[in-house]
Protein backbone atom coordinates (compact mmCIF):
# COMPACT_ATOMS: atom_id res chain seq x y z
CA UNK A 1 0.00 0.00 0.00
CA UNK A 2 1.50 3.25 -1.00
CA UNK A 3 0.22 6.82 0.24
CA UNK A 4 0.55 9.67 -1.43
CA UNK A 5 1.30 12.93 -0.80
CA UNK A 6 1.22 16.32 -2.92
CA UNK A 7 3.83 19.06 -1.80
CA UNK A 8 2.63 22.12 -3.61
CA UNK A 9 4.90 23.86 -1.69
CA UNK A 10 8.06 22.37 -2.68
CA UNK A 11 10.01 23.64 -5.48
CA UNK A 12 11.37 20.47 -7.24
CA UNK A 13 9.01 18.11 -5.06
CA UNK A 14 5.82 16.87 -6.80
CA UNK A 15 4.75 14.07 -5.23
CA UNK A 16 6.46 11.80 -2.54
CA UNK A 17 5.27 8.07 -2.44
CA UNK A 18 5.51 6.56 1.22
CA UNK A 19 5.62 3.04 1.55
CA UNK A 20 4.99 1.14 4.80
CA UNK A 21 8.48 -0.58 4.10
CA UNK A 22 7.11 -4.30 5.35
CA UNK A 23 9.23 -6.20 2.94
CA UNK A 24 10.76 -9.49 2.96
CA UNK A 25 14.03 -8.84 4.70
CA UNK A 26 12.18 -7.09 7.23
CA UNK A 27 9.93 -9.90 8.11
CA UNK A 28 12.89 -11.98 8.65
CA UNK A 29 14.61 -9.37 10.41
CA UNK A 30 11.83 -9.27 12.76
CA UNK A 31 12.22 -12.54 13.49
CA UNK A 32 15.92 -12.63 13.87
CA UNK A 33 16.20 -9.83 16.43
CA UNK A 34 14.94 -12.43 19.75
CA UNK A 35 17.95 -14.60 18.83
CA UNK A 36 20.40 -12.56 18.13
CA UNK A 37 19.52 -10.31 21.45
CA UNK A 38 20.17 -13.49 23.41
CA UNK A 39 23.28 -15.03 20.87
CA UNK A 40 25.08 -11.29 21.97
CA UNK A 41 23.40 -11.28 25.63
CA UNK A 42 25.58 -14.35 26.62
CA UNK A 43 28.65 -13.08 25.26
CA UNK A 44 28.86 -9.35 25.86
CA UNK A 45 27.81 -6.76 28.27
CA UNK A 46 24.43 -5.02 27.64
CA UNK A 47 25.32 -1.86 26.03
CA UNK A 48 27.73 -3.55 23.65
CA UNK A 49 24.92 -6.36 22.78
CA UNK A 50 22.23 -3.35 21.88
CA UNK A 51 25.30 -1.62 20.01
CA UNK A 52 25.71 -4.82 17.79
CA UNK A 53 22.26 -5.57 17.60
CA UNK A 54 21.45 -2.89 15.70
CA UNK A 55 24.96 -3.28 13.86
CA UNK A 56 23.86 -6.89 12.59
CA UNK A 57 20.79 -6.01 11.32
CA UNK A 58 22.65 -3.46 9.30
CA UNK A 59 25.39 -5.88 8.09
CA UNK A 60 22.98 -8.91 7.28
CA UNK A 61 20.54 -5.91 5.47
CA UNK A 62 24.00 -4.95 3.64
CA UNK A 63 24.04 -8.62 2.70
CA UNK A 64 20.85 -9.44 2.35
CA UNK A 65 21.66 -11.22 -1.18
CA UNK A 66 23.28 -13.75 0.34
CA UNK A 67 20.84 -14.43 3.20
CA UNK A 68 19.91 -18.57 2.81
CA UNK A 69 16.27 -19.66 3.05
CA UNK A 70 17.11 -20.52 6.82
CA UNK A 71 18.59 -17.22 7.83
CA UNK A 72 19.11 -18.16 11.22
CA UNK A 73 22.84 -19.71 11.55
CA UNK A 74 23.74 -17.22 9.24
CA UNK A 75 22.62 -14.50 10.94
CA UNK A 76 24.78 -15.84 14.38
CA UNK A 77 27.81 -16.07 12.59
CA UNK A 78 27.10 -12.21 11.09
CA UNK A 79 26.76 -11.28 14.92
CA UNK A 80 29.93 -13.39 15.45
CA UNK A 81 31.75 -11.12 13.10
CA UNK A 82 30.79 -7.67 14.52
CA UNK A 83 31.66 -9.32 17.85
CA UNK A 84 34.97 -10.16 16.68
CA UNK A 85 34.99 -6.83 15.65
CA UNK A 86 33.63 -4.81 18.32
CA UNK A 87 36.44 -6.66 20.77
CA UNK A 88 39.21 -6.06 18.14
CA UNK A 89 38.35 -1.97 18.28
CA UNK A 90 38.40 -2.63 22.17
CA UNK A 91 41.55 -3.90 22.24
CA UNK A 92 42.74 -1.44 20.35
CA UNK A 93 41.48 1.69 22.38
CA UNK A 94 42.67 -1.10 25.93
CA UNK A 95 45.95 -0.61 24.66
CA UNK A 96 47.38 1.90 26.74
CA UNK A 97 45.81 0.11 29.83
CA UNK A 98 46.84 -3.43 29.25
CA UNK A 99 49.35 -3.39 32.12
CA UNK A 100 47.53 -2.26 34.47
CA UNK A 101 44.91 -4.37 33.40
CA UNK A 102 47.32 -7.53 33.64
CA UNK A 103 48.44 -6.78 37.35
CA UNK A 104 44.87 -6.03 37.95
CA UNK A 105 43.67 -9.48 36.73
CA UNK A 106 42.70 -12.24 39.22
CA UNK A 107 45.02 -15.05 38.99
CA UNK A 108 42.10 -17.42 37.94
CA UNK A 109 38.19 -16.86 35.82
CA UNK A 110 36.33 -14.85 38.42
CA UNK A 111 32.37 -15.39 37.57
CA UNK A 112 30.39 -12.72 37.92
CA UNK A 113 28.88 -12.50 41.08
CA UNK A 114 25.53 -13.12 39.76
CA UNK A 115 26.09 -16.36 37.83
CA UNK A 116 24.23 -19.09 38.31
CA UNK A 117 26.78 -21.57 38.24
CA UNK A 118 30.39 -20.52 39.01
CA UNK A 119 31.55 -23.91 38.91
CA UNK A 120 30.24 -24.19 35.01
CA UNK A 121 31.53 -20.77 34.14
CA UNK A 122 34.92 -21.88 35.51
CA UNK A 123 34.82 -25.41 33.44
CA UNK A 124 33.59 -23.38 30.19
CA UNK A 125 36.83 -20.66 30.74
CA UNK A 126 39.27 -23.86 31.17
CA UNK A 127 38.01 -25.03 27.46
CA UNK A 128 39.69 -23.51 24.19
CA UNK A 129 37.67 -20.43 22.86
CA UNK A 130 36.92 -22.31 20.16
CA UNK A 131 35.81 -25.36 22.25
CA UNK A 132 33.57 -23.02 24.66
CA UNK A 133 31.81 -21.47 21.67
CA UNK A 134 31.22 -24.41 20.08
CA UNK A 135 29.32 -25.50 23.55
CA UNK A 136 27.61 -22.25 24.12
CA UNK A 137 25.94 -22.81 20.64
CA UNK A 138 24.98 -26.50 20.97
CA UNK A 139 23.42 -25.48 24.86
CA UNK A 140 22.25 -22.23 24.18
CA UNK A 141 21.53 -21.63 20.96
CA UNK A 142 20.57 -25.18 20.25
CA UNK A 143 22.18 -25.84 17.12
CA UNK A 144 22.71 -28.80 15.39
CA UNK A 145 26.41 -29.49 14.49
CA UNK A 146 25.65 -28.54 10.40
CA UNK A 147 24.51 -25.01 11.62
CA UNK A 148 27.31 -24.71 13.92
CA UNK A 149 30.03 -25.34 11.34
CA UNK A 150 28.16 -22.35 9.49
CA UNK A 151 28.54 -19.97 11.95
CA UNK A 152 32.29 -20.75 13.19
CA UNK A 153 32.83 -21.47 9.12
CA UNK A 154 34.24 -25.05 9.89
CA UNK A 155 33.39 -28.25 8.01
CA UNK A 156 30.50 -30.05 10.10
CA UNK A 157 32.48 -33.15 10.46
CA UNK A 158 35.13 -31.31 12.22
CA UNK A 159 32.71 -29.80 14.33
CA UNK A 160 31.19 -32.74 15.07
CA UNK A 161 34.30 -34.33 16.26
CA UNK A 162 35.35 -31.14 18.41
CA UNK A 163 32.10 -30.50 19.59
CA UNK A 164 32.56 -34.55 21.11
CA UNK A 165 35.87 -33.94 22.55
CA UNK A 166 34.44 -30.45 24.22
CA UNK A 167 31.50 -32.05 25.80
CA UNK A 168 33.71 -34.80 27.02
CA UNK A 169 36.39 -32.26 28.25
CA UNK A 170 33.76 -30.52 29.98
CA UNK A 171 32.23 -33.10 31.73
CA UNK A 172 35.62 -34.02 32.79
CA UNK A 173 36.27 -30.96 34.43
CA UNK A 174 33.24 -30.94 35.86
CA UNK A 175 33.27 -33.81 37.52
CA UNK A 176 36.80 -33.02 39.02
CA UNK A 177 35.16 -30.01 40.50
CA UNK A 178 32.37 -32.24 42.18
CA UNK A 179 35.19 -35.07 43.29
CA UNK A 180 37.16 -31.85 44.72
CA UNK A 181 34.21 -30.09 46.52
CA UNK A 182 33.60 -33.79 48.41
CA UNK A 183 34.06 -33.62 52.02
CA UNK B 1 26.82 -37.14 33.42
CA UNK B 2 24.63 -37.76 29.77
CA UNK B 3 24.98 -35.05 27.26
CA UNK B 4 21.51 -33.88 28.02
CA UNK B 5 22.69 -33.77 31.51
CA UNK B 6 25.35 -31.10 30.66
CA UNK B 7 22.87 -29.61 28.32
CA UNK B 8 20.42 -29.25 30.86
CA UNK B 9 22.95 -27.62 33.26
CA UNK B 10 23.89 -24.83 30.84
CA UNK B 11 20.47 -24.20 30.06
CA UNK B 12 20.38 -23.48 33.52
CA UNK B 13 22.56 -20.87 33.51
CA UNK B 14 22.08 -19.20 30.30
CA UNK B 15 22.74 -15.32 30.22
CA UNK B 16 20.23 -14.89 28.61
CA UNK B 17 17.51 -15.55 30.27
CA UNK B 18 16.58 -12.76 31.99
CA UNK B 19 16.21 -11.15 28.59
CA UNK B 20 12.94 -10.23 28.07
CA UNK B 21 11.30 -9.65 24.18
CA UNK B 22 11.44 -6.25 23.00
CA UNK B 23 8.50 -4.62 22.68
CA UNK B 24 7.27 -4.28 19.14
CA UNK B 25 7.30 -0.93 18.27
CA UNK B 26 11.16 -1.19 19.13
CA UNK B 27 11.68 -4.13 16.84
CA UNK B 28 10.18 -2.58 14.29
CA UNK B 29 12.45 0.37 14.81
CA UNK B 30 15.52 -1.53 14.92
CA UNK B 31 14.13 -2.87 11.39
CA UNK B 32 13.58 -0.03 9.89
CA UNK B 33 17.29 1.46 10.82
CA UNK B 34 18.55 -1.41 8.77
CA UNK B 35 15.76 -2.16 6.30
CA UNK B 36 15.28 0.13 4.39
CA UNK B 37 14.85 -2.22 0.73
CA UNK B 38 11.48 -0.18 0.09
CA UNK B 39 12.91 2.79 -0.79
CA UNK B 40 11.16 5.86 0.33
CA UNK B 41 12.81 8.20 -1.84
CA UNK B 42 10.76 11.54 -3.20
CA UNK B 43 9.84 11.78 -6.75
CA UNK B 44 11.54 14.60 -8.29
CA UNK B 45 10.22 16.30 -11.20
CA UNK B 46 12.00 16.80 -14.27
CA UNK B 47 11.45 20.61 -14.14
CA UNK B 48 14.45 22.30 -13.08
CA UNK B 49 14.73 24.33 -9.86
CA UNK B 50 14.97 27.93 -9.70
CA UNK B 51 18.31 29.30 -10.50
CA UNK B 52 18.82 32.78 -9.19
CA UNK B 53 22.01 33.79 -10.53
CA UNK B 54 24.36 32.40 -13.78
CA UNK B 55 23.63 30.04 -16.07
CA UNK B 56 27.42 28.57 -16.13
CA UNK B 57 27.40 27.08 -13.23
CA UNK B 58 24.22 25.17 -12.39
CA UNK B 59 22.74 23.74 -9.38
CA UNK B 60 25.32 21.96 -7.74
CA UNK B 61 23.32 19.65 -5.09
CA UNK B 62 19.73 18.50 -4.51
CA UNK B 63 18.93 16.96 -1.34
CA UNK B 64 16.06 14.98 -0.73
CA UNK B 65 15.96 14.43 3.14
CA UNK B 66 13.55 12.07 4.45
CA UNK B 67 13.14 12.13 8.33
CA UNK B 68 10.76 8.77 9.76
CA UNK B 69 10.00 9.74 13.37
CA UNK B 70 9.10 7.18 15.59
CA UNK B 71 5.81 5.72 15.58
CA UNK B 72 3.24 7.33 17.02
CA UNK B 73 4.04 11.58 16.80
CA UNK B 74 1.87 13.04 15.09
CA UNK B 75 3.18 15.98 14.89
CA UNK B 76 6.42 17.34 15.36
CA UNK B 77 7.39 20.12 16.99
CA UNK B 78 9.48 22.31 14.42
CA UNK B 79 11.19 20.60 11.51
CA UNK B 80 13.29 17.31 11.91
CA UNK B 81 15.96 17.37 9.11
CA UNK B 82 19.60 17.42 8.73
CA UNK B 83 21.06 17.48 5.50
CA UNK B 84 24.31 17.00 4.84
CA UNK B 85 25.53 19.03 1.07
CA UNK B 86 28.12 18.50 -1.32
CA UNK B 87 31.03 20.14 -1.34
CA UNK B 88 34.60 19.96 -2.82
CA UNK B 89 37.66 18.59 -1.48
CA UNK B 90 39.49 21.04 0.63
CA UNK B 91 36.69 23.27 1.88
CA UNK B 92 34.89 22.92 5.05
CA UNK B 93 31.47 23.51 4.35
CA UNK B 94 28.92 22.73 2.01
CA UNK B 95 25.97 25.17 2.10
CA UNK B 96 27.36 26.39 5.03
CA UNK B 97 26.05 29.31 7.16
CA UNK B 98 24.82 32.29 5.72
CA UNK B 99 27.41 35.21 5.83
CA UNK B 100 25.62 37.04 8.42
CA UNK B 101 26.43 33.78 11.29
CA UNK B 102 29.15 33.14 13.14
CA UNK B 103 30.38 30.72 10.23
CA UNK B 104 31.01 33.24 8.18
CA UNK B 105 34.05 33.64 6.20
CA UNK B 106 36.92 35.75 7.34
CA UNK B 107 37.54 36.96 4.31
CA UNK B 108 34.90 38.87 2.52
CA UNK B 109 33.52 37.31 -0.75
CA UNK B 110 30.84 37.80 -2.81
CA UNK B 111 28.46 34.95 -3.17
CA UNK B 112 29.32 32.26 -5.63
CA UNK B 113 28.14 32.76 -8.75
CA UNK B 114 25.48 30.23 -9.28
CA UNK B 115 24.37 29.64 -6.12
CA UNK B 116 20.85 29.26 -5.34
CA UNK B 117 19.37 27.95 -1.74
CA UNK B 118 15.46 27.02 -1.95
CA UNK B 119 14.88 25.64 1.06
CA UNK B 120 11.41 23.98 0.97
CA UNK B 121 8.90 23.73 3.82
CA UNK B 122 8.93 20.35 4.91
CA UNK B 123 5.85 17.72 3.71
CA UNK B 124 4.50 15.65 6.19
CA UNK B 125 2.95 12.45 5.19
CA UNK B 126 1.64 9.76 7.91
CA UNK B 127 1.79 5.90 6.77
CA UNK B 128 1.24 3.46 9.37
CA UNK B 129 2.04 5.62 12.16
CA UNK B 130 5.46 7.02 10.72
CA UNK B 131 5.64 10.11 9.75
CA UNK B 132 7.90 11.52 6.44
CA UNK B 133 8.98 14.75 6.16
CA UNK B 134 10.51 15.85 2.86
CA UNK B 135 12.47 18.83 2.37
CA UNK B 136 14.33 19.68 -0.70
CA UNK B 137 17.49 22.63 -0.69
CA UNK B 138 19.40 23.61 -3.48
CA UNK B 139 22.90 24.79 -3.38
CA UNK B 140 25.80 25.60 -5.18
CA UNK B 141 29.39 25.14 -5.56
CA UNK B 142 31.67 26.40 -3.15
CA UNK B 143 33.62 29.08 -3.96
CA UNK B 144 36.89 28.05 -3.10
CA UNK B 145 38.22 31.47 -1.63
CA UNK B 146 36.29 30.98 1.39
CA UNK B 147 37.26 30.45 4.19
CA UNK B 148 35.61 29.56 7.98
CA UNK B 149 35.97 30.59 11.34
CA UNK B 150 36.47 27.67 13.54
CA UNK B 151 33.24 26.32 14.61
CA UNK B 152 31.93 27.92 17.69
CA UNK B 153 29.62 26.40 20.49
CA UNK B 154 27.91 29.44 21.02
CA UNK B 155 26.68 29.62 17.02
CA UNK B 156 25.96 26.36 17.22
CA UNK B 157 23.39 26.49 20.13
CA UNK B 158 21.94 29.74 18.39
CA UNK B 159 21.55 28.72 15.18
CA UNK B 160 20.94 24.91 14.96
CA UNK B 161 17.57 23.67 15.20
CA UNK B 162 19.16 20.22 14.92
CA UNK B 163 21.68 18.39 16.08
CA UNK B 164 22.49 14.81 15.52
CA UNK B 165 25.09 12.04 15.98
CA UNK B 166 23.91 9.90 12.59
CA UNK B 167 25.70 6.52 11.10
CA UNK B 168 25.56 6.16 7.49
CA UNK B 169 23.35 2.96 7.16
CA UNK B 170 24.00 2.62 3.25
CA UNK B 171 24.59 4.03 -0.19
CA UNK B 172 22.63 3.42 -2.86
CA UNK B 173 23.15 5.58 -5.90
CA UNK B 174 23.02 8.90 -4.74
CA UNK B 175 20.98 8.17 -1.71
CA UNK B 176 22.99 8.33 2.20
CA UNK B 177 20.94 6.78 4.85
CA UNK B 178 21.91 7.88 8.11
CA UNK B 179 20.20 6.09 11.80
CA UNK B 180 20.54 9.16 14.21
CA UNK B 181 21.97 7.60 17.00
CA UNK B 182 21.60 10.84 19.50
CA UNK B 183 20.11 13.95 19.14
CA UNK B 184 21.23 16.96 20.65
CA UNK B 185 18.56 19.06 19.03
CA UNK B 186 15.26 18.04 17.09
CA UNK B 187 14.34 14.79 16.76
CA UNK B 188 14.61 11.91 13.89
CA UNK B 189 15.44 8.43 13.59
CA UNK B 190 16.44 8.43 10.50
CA UNK B 191 18.03 10.56 7.27
CA UNK B 192 17.64 9.68 3.54
CA UNK B 193 19.99 12.18 1.69
CA UNK B 194 19.25 12.68 -2.15
CA UNK B 195 22.61 14.22 -3.63
CA UNK B 196 22.05 14.82 -7.63
CA UNK B 197 25.82 16.17 -8.06
CA UNK B 198 28.24 14.05 -9.40
CA UNK B 199 30.60 14.65 -6.63
CA UNK B 200 30.86 11.52 -4.00
CA UNK B 201 31.14 13.83 -1.14
CA UNK B 202 29.45 13.79 1.45
CA UNK B 203 30.21 17.04 4.19
CA UNK B 204 33.39 17.38 2.57
CA UNK B 205 34.04 13.54 3.09
CA UNK B 206 33.44 10.38 1.15
CA UNK B 207 30.52 8.56 3.32
CA UNK B 208 31.05 5.40 4.47
CA UNK B 209 29.08 2.85 5.86
CA UNK B 210 29.18 2.77 9.21
CA UNK B 211 30.91 5.81 9.69
CA UNK B 212 29.30 8.38 12.29
CA UNK B 213 28.81 11.97 11.28
CA UNK B 214 27.59 15.29 13.15
CA UNK B 215 25.13 16.81 11.30
CA UNK B 216 23.32 20.17 12.71
CA UNK B 217 21.32 22.00 10.55
CA UNK B 218 19.52 25.61 10.58
CA UNK B 219 17.10 26.75 9.09
CA UNK B 220 16.66 23.26 6.66
CA UNK B 221 19.51 23.86 5.70
CA UNK B 222 23.32 22.07 6.87
CA UNK B 223 25.23 23.90 8.33
CA UNK B 224 28.81 23.89 6.66
CA UNK B 225 32.18 25.36 7.61
CA UNK B 226 33.23 22.85 9.57
CA UNK B 227 29.58 22.84 11.80
CA UNK B 228 28.82 19.47 10.16
CA UNK B 229 31.37 16.62 9.73
CA UNK B 230 33.13 13.61 10.62
CA UNK B 231 32.25 12.23 14.38
CA UNK B 232 35.59 13.57 15.66
CA UNK B 233 36.46 14.71 19.54
CA UNK B 234 36.82 18.20 18.68
CA UNK B 235 33.52 18.79 16.90
CA UNK B 236 32.14 16.75 19.22
CA UNK B 237 33.21 18.76 21.88
CA UNK B 238 31.58 21.74 20.13
CA UNK B 239 28.04 19.95 20.19
CA UNK B 240 28.77 19.07 23.79
CA UNK B 241 29.57 22.12 24.82
CA UNK B 242 26.25 23.56 22.67
CA UNK B 243 23.95 21.49 24.16
CA UNK B 244 24.88 20.42 27.90
CA UNK B 245 23.05 17.79 29.15
CA UNK B 246 20.15 18.72 31.15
Amino acid sequence: MKERASCRTCPGVEQVDVEPRQTGFEAVAQELIEPLRRYLARRTDAATADDLLSETLLVAWRRRDDMPAEPLAWAYAVARNCLANAERARRRQDRLLVRIWQLARPPEHAPARDDPDPGLARALARLSSVDAELMRLWAWEELGPAEIAQVVGMSANAVSIRLHRARRKLKSLLDEQAEGERP
Amino acid sequence: MTDDDLRDRMRRADPAASVRPLPEDEVRRLVAGAALDGPVAPRFSTRKLPVLVGAAAAIAVVAGVFVLNSGGQQQAPRPDVALPTSTQPGLENGSGLPDNSGGRPTTSVAPPTGTTTVPAPPVTTTSEGRKTTVVVLTDGPVDPDVRCRKPEAAVLRERAQMAFEATVLKLEGNVVTLRVDRAWAGEADLVEVRNTTNSPMLLGFEPEVGRKYLVAASDLQVMGCGYSGIDEPELRAVYDEAFPKR
